[in-house]
C-alpha cells in the first residue's frame, strides 16, 4: 500500500511538470499578446516601435522553449510575476482571491457532506417508501439542473422579487461598520452562492451514499452483525455508514474540479471576487501571468485532491485495490 | 427509479428533444409553411433544408416575410405554430412579458423567446453531438493506443490521460476557446470535445488491458492479428453497452458546457438561438424578466435530464445483461 | 383652555420668528464660499500605477490633474485656458510656440517649479526608454528653455494641436534621476497633495495651502476603489459618496424622484467616445461608397439607443461630436430605410438571386463582422445589423474576439467589418482615421482614400481663422455623410449625479463637472451644509 502512494507522490511530478508545459503551450497559442501588453485600446494602437519595444522587454522574440525554461524556473521560486494589468504580484491578487473561493468552497462542501450522508442514510435505511422514492427522484432532478440556470433562478426570486438576500458580492458594508456587522453581512452574502454551489454535489453524494450504504446493508459483515443481534438502527448509522464513508472519501478527489469549474458561473454570478471570476477576467484581458498561474494552481489542487482522496482510502481500508478504483472513478 | 422506467422516460424525453431539434425551422420561423405567390403554392419554410430550392416561391426579388405578411396577408396559407424567427428583432416589442402575440415573451431586441428557445435544441444537440463524437473519437483512439501498446508508449499516454485530467472542464475548454483563430461553432465544437476525452481514454485503456487476458484473444493473436484489428473487430464491439452510456452521459454535459460558455459569452456567436445566450441577456436585465431565466432553464434542464434518464437506464439495463465474446 | 392655546399660539410665531433668520442666514451662507468638507469620488479599479508620465487608464489621469499641473488645460467650453502657463505666444507661420511660465509656483517638496521641468517632462516623454506614449509630441522639432520662465517649442510644422499637447502632467525634474523608480506618492504643483493610497482602498488628497491660484475650498478629495457601477450607486444613496453614475435604467425614474432631486444634482452630458461600423474597402464588398451608405440606411439606430441603450446614447451623424468646434448642427443622421438600402444595392450591382443572397459577378454578398468580447451592447447592435441585412438578403458572420485579438487584426488590416469605437479629443481634427497615407491616417484600418478628403483634412488641419477651418469642418462633415467610410453609430451619454451640498459646480459640453479646470478648485460647501468635518 505505501508502496503504491509513494510512486503515485513521486509519478505527480512529471504530472505537475506536463501541467505547466500544457498550460505554457495554451497560453502560446492565444493571439494578440502584443496588444494585450501594451493596453491597448480602439482609437489607441500602438505603434510599431512600441510593439517592438514591448517584444523585446518582455522576451517575446525569444524561442518559446527557453521563455518557457524561465518561465518553470522562476515558478520554482514562487514567483509568479506581475499582472499585465494592474503590476500587482500575482501572488497578492491570487492569495485575494484564492482564499475567497476557498471560503466558498469550503461552504459549499460541508454543507453538502452536513446534509448529503445523513440523508442519503435515512433514504437507505427507508429505501423502497414512497418518501424515499420522491426523495430520490427529486435529488436525481436536482442533479441535472444546470448550475448557472439554478443561481439565476435563485438569485432573480431571492435577491430580486422578495429582496430576502443580498444580489452579489462579498458585502455591502463600508470599512467603518462594525466587525460582528461586517461577519454577518458577509455571511448573507455568502448563502445564495454557496447554495448553488452545494446543490449539485449535494445531490450527488446523497445519492452515492444511498447506494453505498445499501450495498454495505447487504454485505457479509452487517449480516453476520445482524444474525448477532445488533439493532438495525445501529447496523444503518455505523456499521453500513462507516463503510460508505470510504467511498464518499475517494469522492472528494473527483468533487474538486467540479466545484472550482462551477465557481466560475456562480462567481460570475453573484459578482464574487474568487479565483473562478479572476480566471475568466484574466483570460479575457489576456492577463497571462495570472491565467498562468491560475490554471497551474487549479491543476495542483486538482492533482492534490485526487492524492489526498486516495491517501484517505488507502487509510480508511487497506484491502481496497486503488488501481481498480482509479478507473470507475474517471468517467 | 426502476430503470425500464428511467429508460423509457429518457427515451420520451430524448426523442422530443430530437424532434424539435430537426423540425425547429418548420415549428418557429417568419416564413409560411404554405404561401400562394404569383398564383403558385411554395414552401418558404422549408428553405432553410439543404436541397429544397423546389420549395422557393416565385419571385425575381427574396421576400422579405415581415413586411410581405402585412402588404399581402391573403398570400399566406398555413403558418408554423409560431410566427416568427429566432433572430427577427422588432424594436417596438423588447421585453414584452408572455402574452397573446409572444406566448413566452419577448427578449431585449424584441425577438420572440419561444421561437428562440425552439432554436436552441439544434444548437445544443449539434454541438453536443457532434463535441461528444470528436471526444469519444479520440479517447477510444488513445486509450486503445494505450491498452495495446507497450509498456512505455502506455505509461505515456497514461500520463497524457492524467494531466487532461487535472484541468477543470470548463477552464480548459474557456481557454480552448479562447484560442480559436476564427471563432465560431466549429471552434467551439472542437473546444468542448478535446477537454473531455480522458474520462473514456481511461475507461477503454481498462477494458483493453482486462480484454487482453482473455482465451479467444490470444486464440485471434495467434492467427495473426494484429493490435488494431483486435481493438477494432474485437475490444471495441465487447464494450460497446459502456461506451455508449458514457456517450450519452457526455452528450449531457456537453449541452451543459455549451450553454455555460454561451452563458459566458465565449460560445455561440451573437444573435444565434442558444439556451446559454438568452439566459445571459436575463442576467443584464435590471428590470427583471423572469420569462427569460424560465423558459431556457427549463429546456436545458429537460434535455440534460433526458441524456442522464437515457444513459443511467441503459446502464442498469447492461449490468444486468449477461457479457461474452462477440464476433 | 384659552391661555393654553394663546401659549401655543405665541410659541408657534416665536418659532416660526426665530427660524426666518436662520433660513436667511443659510441662503446668505451659501453665496460665500468657505473651506471645508471633502469629496469622495468612487473609482472602479486601483490605477496600476501613479506614474504620471506612462499611466493611461482613466483613475490614474484623474488624480494626476489634481496633484500635478499642465500647461494649458481645458476649461468648461472645452478652450484652452491657462494652467502652470499664465500666457502663450504662437508665431503667425504657427512653427513656433512660446510659453511664458508662472512665477513663485512650488512643487509640493519646496522646490521652485522652472522651465527646467517642463523641458525634463518633454525628453522623458519622447524617450523610447521611458514606455510614456508621445504621439502626441510627433509634430515638435525641439524644445528649448531660454531662462527659468519661458519655454520655446518650435514645429516641424504648423498643427492645430500646438496647445492641445500640453495638456500632459508636468513632472519635477528634481524628483526623477534617471533610471529611479518614481516615488510611491507622486510630487506635483497641484491644488492637491497625495496623502496616502491604499491598494484596493482608497486615495486621498488634501488640498494645497500655496496652491497658485489659491488654496481650493474642499479639504480633502477621496477616491474610493468601488468595482461594481451597481455599488457605486448604491454607495452614493447611501451617503457613503458624493458622485455617481446614474445607470440608465435608474435614470427616468430618479430624475422624477422629487425626494432624489433634493438630494443631489444631476449632468448629463455626451461622452468623447464613438462607437462605429468599419467598412474595409479592400474586400470586394465595401470599396462602393452606395454599398456603405446601405449598411447605415439597414441599421435603425434612434431606435436602439431609445430601446435597448434606453435613450442613453446620442446618434453620431459623423466623427464630429456635438460639443467640438465646427460641429455642424443641420446635418442629420441618415435614417433607417430598408427600402432605400435595398435600392442602393441593386444599383451597385448586387442583386438578389432567386430566393438567395445577393451575387454581383458570381460573388455572394456575405461578410464576417468583428466584435470584441465582453461588452453585451455590442452584441446586441451586431444582432441587430444581421437582421436587418437578412432582410436584404445579405449574411453577416459576426465573430467575438477579445480584445488583444482584435486589435492584433486591425493593426494587420485582416477584417471585413469591424464594430469598434473611438476615443476622441476636444479638437475635433479627424485626420488620423480619413487620411489615406499611412504616416497621417494610421488610424484609417478602413483604406478609405479620397484626394478631396485628403485636401480637406490638411487644410483644416494648418488653418489659423476659426471661420475658415469652421467651414472646412463642414464639407468635411457633408463628405462623410455623402461616403460614409464609416457607419457612425452613438457618442454614449454620461449621466452623474453629485451631492447638492456642493455648490458652485458649473456642467461641461462634454466632459463630466469634474474634468474642466479650475472646475472643481471653486467647489465649496455652505458650513450649514458641510457633512464631512476633520481628515479622513
Amino acid at each position: 500500500m505505501s508502496g503504491y502512494l509513494v510512486r503515485r507522490v513521486i509519478g505527480a511530478f512529471p504530472t505537475l511538470l506536463g501541467i505547466t508545459l500544457l498550460t505554457f503551450l495554451l497560453l502560446e497559442i492565444l493571439p494578440g499578446r502584443e496588444m494585450a501588453l501594451a493596453h491597448a485600446y480602439p482609437g489607441r494602437l500602438p505603434s510599431v516601435e512600441t510593439l517592438q519595444r514591448l517584444r523585446e522587454t518582455y522576451h517575446l522574440d525569444e524561442p518559446p522553449a527557453r521563455r518557457y525554461v524561465q518561465w518553470l524556473l522562476r515558478l520554482c521560486r514562487w514567483d509568479l510575476g506581475e499582472s499585465l494589468l494592474d503590476h500587482r504580484p500575482v501572488t497578492e491578487s491570487l492569495s485575494a482571491a484564492a482564499w475567497k473561493t476557498f471560503v466558498l468552497n469550503l461552504a459549499s462542501l460541508t454543507l453538502a457532506l452536513l446534509i448529503a450522508l445523513p440523508l442519503g442514510t435515512h433514504w437507505a435505511g427507508k429505501a423502497g417508501s414512497p418518501g424515499e422514492k420522491a426523495g430520490s427522484t427529486l435529488l436525481y432532478l436536482l442533479y441535472a439542473f444546470p448550475i448557472f440556470a439554478a443561481a439565476l433562478l435563485l438569485q432573480h426570486l431571492l435577491a430580486v422579487r422578495l429582496g430576502w438576500l443580498p444580489l452579489q458580492g462579498v458585502g455591502d458594508l463600508p470599512a467603518s461598520a462594525s466587525g460582528l456587522g461586517r461577519c454577518l453581512d458577509f455571511a448573507a452574502h455568502l448563502v445564495l452562492p454557496v447554495l448553488c454551489l452545494a446543490y449539485g454535489s449535494l445531490a450527488y453524494l446523497a445519492r452515492f451514499t444511498r447506494s453505498s450504504v445499501l450495498e454495505g446493508l447487504r454485505s457479509g459483515y452487517v449480516l453476520a452483525a445482524r444474525a448477532r443481534g445488533v439493532d438495525e438502527r445501529s447496523l444503518l448509522w455505523r456499521h453500513a455508514l462507516r463503510n460508505a464513508l470510504v467511498p464518499a472519501a475517494t469522492l472528494l478527489g473527483a468533487l474538486i474540479p467540479a466545484l472550482l469549474g462551477g465557481s466560475v458561473f456562480v462567481e460570475t454570478i453573484f459578482s464574487w471576487p474568487g479565483m473562478g471570476r479572476l480566471y475568466f477576467e484574466s483570460l479575457q484581458n489576456r492577463d497571462y501571468p495570472v491565467v498562468l498561474a491560475l490554471t497551474v494552481v487549479t491543476a495542483l489542487l486538482t492533482l492534490a485532491g485526487s492524492l489526498l482522496a486516495d491517501l484517505l482510502t488507502c487509510f480508511a481500508d487497506p484491502r481496497i485495490d486503488l488501481e481498480a478504483r482509479a478507473h470507475v472513478l474517471s468517467s | 427509479m426502476s430503470s425500464l422506467r428511467s429508460l423509457r422516460a429518457g427515451r420520451l424525453l430524448a426523442l422530443a428533444a430530437l424532434l424539435v431539434a430537426c423540425l425547429a425551422p418548420l415549428l418557429a420561423s417568419e416564413a409560411p409553411l404554405v404561401a400562394r405567390v404569383g398564383g403558385r403554392l411554395c414552401f418558404p419554410a422549408l428553405l432553410s433544408y439543404p436541397g429544397a430550392g423546389w420549395a422557393a416561391c416565385p419571385s425575381t426579388q427574396r421576400i422579405d416575410w415581415r413586411s410581405y405578411r402585412v402588404s399581402h396577408p391573403e398570400a399566406i396559407r398555413l403558418d408554423p405554430p409560431v410566427p416568427f424567427g429566432p433572430e427577427a428583432a422588432d424594436l417596438q416589442a423588447a421585453l414584452r412579458p408572455p402574452g397573446r402575440m409572444h406566448l413566452l415573451g419577448t427578449d431585449s431586441l424584441g425577438r420572440d423567446v419561444l421561437a428562440r428557445v425552439i432554436h436552441g435544441f439544434p444548437v445544443a444537440l449539434l454541438v453536443g453531438g457532434l463535441a461528444t463524437l470528436l471526444s469519444l473519437a479520440l479517447g477510444l483512439l488513445i486509450g486503445g493506443a494505450a491498452g495495446a501498446s507497450r509498456r512505455w508508449i502506455d505509461l505515456q499516454l497514461t500520463r497524457l490521460m492524467d494531466l487532461m485530467a487535472c484541468f477543470p472542464t470548463l477552464i480548459l475548454a474557456l481557454a480552448l476557446a479562447a484560442a480559436a483563430a476564427r471563432p465560431g461553432l466549429a471552434s467551439l465544437v472542437a473546444a468542448i470535445g478535446l477537454t473531455r476525452w480522458s474520462g473514456m481514454a481511461r475507461y477503454f485503456r481498462a477494458e483493453v488491458f482486462r480484454q487482453r487476458g482473455l482465451p479467444y484473444i490470444d486464440a485471434a493473436r495467434a492467427s495473426g492479428a494484429g493490435p488494431a484489428r483486435l481493438i477494432w473487430r474485437h475490444f471495441l464491439p465487447n464494450s460497446l453497452a459502456p461506451i455508449l452510456v458514457t456517450a450519452a452521459f457526455s452528450v449531457g454535459h456537453a449541452v451543459l458546457l455549451e450553454s455555460g460558455m454561451s452563458f459566458l459569452g465565449v460560445g455561440v456567436p451573437p444573435g444565434t438561438a442558444s439556451w446559454g445566450s438568452i439566459l445571459a441577456e436575463a442576467q443584464r436585465q435590471v428590470v427583471p424578466a423572469w420569462w427569460l431565466v424560465l423558459f431556457p432553464s427549463l429546456a436545458l434542464f429537460l434535455t440534460v435530464l433526458a441524456c442522464n434518464l437515457l444513459a443511467e437506464g441503459a446502464q442498469d439495463a447492461a449490468a444486468r445483461a449477461p457479457e461474452g465474446p462477440r464476433g | 383652555m384659552l391661555r393654553r392655546n394663546v401659549a401655543v399660539l405665541l410659541l408657534a410665531l416665536l418659532v416660526a420668528g426665530c427660524r426666518q433668520p436662520a433660513a436667511e442666514k443659510a441662503q446668505a451662507d451659501a453665496g460665500h464660499p468657505v473651506p471645508g468638507d471633502r469629496l469622495v469620488v468612487p473609482i472602479a479599479s486601483d490605477p496600476p500605477s501613479l506614474d504620471f508620465l506612462t499611466c493611461t487608464d482613466a483613475w490614474c489621469l484623474l488624480v494626476a490633474r489634481f496633484v500635478s499641473d499642465s500647461l494649458v488645460d481645458e476649461g468648461e467650453n472645452l478652450e484652452t485656458v491657462p494652467r502652470l502657463a499664465s500666457s502663450w505666444d504662437l508665431s503667425g507661420d504657427g512653427l513656433r510656440l512660446s510659453f511664458h511660465l508662472r512665477s513663485g509656483v512650488r512643487w509640493h517638496d519646496g522646490v521652485p517649479f522652472t522651465s527646467r521641468d517642463v523641458l525634463f517632462t518633454y525628453r522623458r516623454t519622447v524617450d523610447p526608454a521611458s514606455g510614456a506614449r508621445a504621439d502626441q509630441f510627433q509634430e515638435i522639432e525641439e524644445v528649448t528653455a531660454p531662462d527659468d520662465l519661458t519655454v520655446e517649442v518650435r514645429f516641424r510644422q504648423p498643427t492645430v494641436l500646438a496647445l492641445e499637447m500640453w495638456k500632459v502632467p508636468i513632472l519635477p525634474e528634481h524628483l526623477s534621476a534617471s533610471g529611479a523608480h518614481p516615488p510611491d506618492l507622486p510630487v506635483g504643483t497641484g491644488p492637491y497633495r497625495m496623502l496616502r493610497a491604499v491598494r484596493g482602498g482608497e486615495i486621498v488628497l488634501q488640498a494645497n495651502d500655496d496652491y497658485f491660484l489659491g488654496r481650493p475650498y474642499l479639504d480633502y478629495l477621496v477616491f474610493k476603489v468601488i468595482p461594481s457601477p451597481a455599488t457605486q450607486f448604491q454607495a452614493l444613496l447611501t451617503g457613503e459618496t458624493d458622485w455617481s453614475a446614474v445607470p440608465a435604467s435608474e435614470w427616468k425614474s430618479r430624475s422624477e424622484d422629487p425626494g432624489f432631486r433634493k438630494r443631489f444634482r444631476t449632468f448629463e452630458y455626451p461622452a468623447l467616445f464613438l462607437n462605429y461600423f468599419g467598412w474595409n474597402e479592400r474586400t470586394p464588398f465595401f470599396g462602393d461608397a452606395r454599398v456603405r451608405k446601405a449598411m447605415t440606411l439597414a441599421l435603425d439606430r434612434e431606435g436602439f439607443a431609445r430601446t435597448v441603450m434606453l435613450g442613453s446614447a446620442v446618434v453620431a451623424s459623423s466623427t464630429f461630436h456635438p460639443g467640438q468646434f465646427g460641429f455642424d448642427a443641420s446635418l442629420k443622421p441618415l435614417p433607417y430605410d430598408l427600402e432605400q438600402a435595398g435600392r442602393l444595392l441593386d444599383e451597385a450591382g448586387w442583386k438578389v438571386a432567386a430566393g438567395g443572397l445577393r451575387r454581383k459577378g458570381g460573388r455572394e454578398f456575405r461578410f464576417s463582422l468583428l466584435i470584441f468580447q465582453g461588452d453585451p451592447t455590442t452584441q446586441q447592435l451586431a444582432s441587430l445589423l444581421k437582421d436587418s441585412l437578412s432582410r436584404l438578403a445579405v449574411a453577416v458572420d459576426i465573430r467575438v474576439l477579445d480584445f488583444p485579438a482584435l486589435l492584433d487584426r486591425l493593426h494587420r488590416r485582416d477584417f471585413e467589418a469591424v464594430l469598434s469605437g473611438w476615443s476622441l479629443t476636444t479638437d475635433p481634427d479627424p485626420t488620423a482615421m480619413l487620411h489615406s497615407s499611412p504616416a497621417l491616417g494610421p488610424s484609417n484600418y478602413v483604406g478609405y482614400a479620397s484626394p478631396e478628403m485628403d485636401r480637406l483634412l490638411l487644410e483644416g488641419r494648418h488653418q489659423t481663422d476659426p471661420a475658415q477651418r469652421r467651414e472646412t469642418y463642414r464639407r468635411i462633415q457633408a463628405l462623410e455623410a455623402a461616403e460614409q467610410p464609416y457607419t457612425p453609430l452613438f457618442f454614449p451619454i454620461q449621466r452623474v449625479a453629485l451631492d447638492a451640498r456642493f455648490h458652485d459646480v458649473r456642467s461641461s459640453a462634454a466632459a463630466s463637472p469634474l474634468r474642466p479646470y479650475p472646475g472643481p478648485l471653486r467647489w465649496f460647501v455652505p458650513a450649514a451644509l458641510q457633512k464631512r468635518v476633520g481628515p479622513p
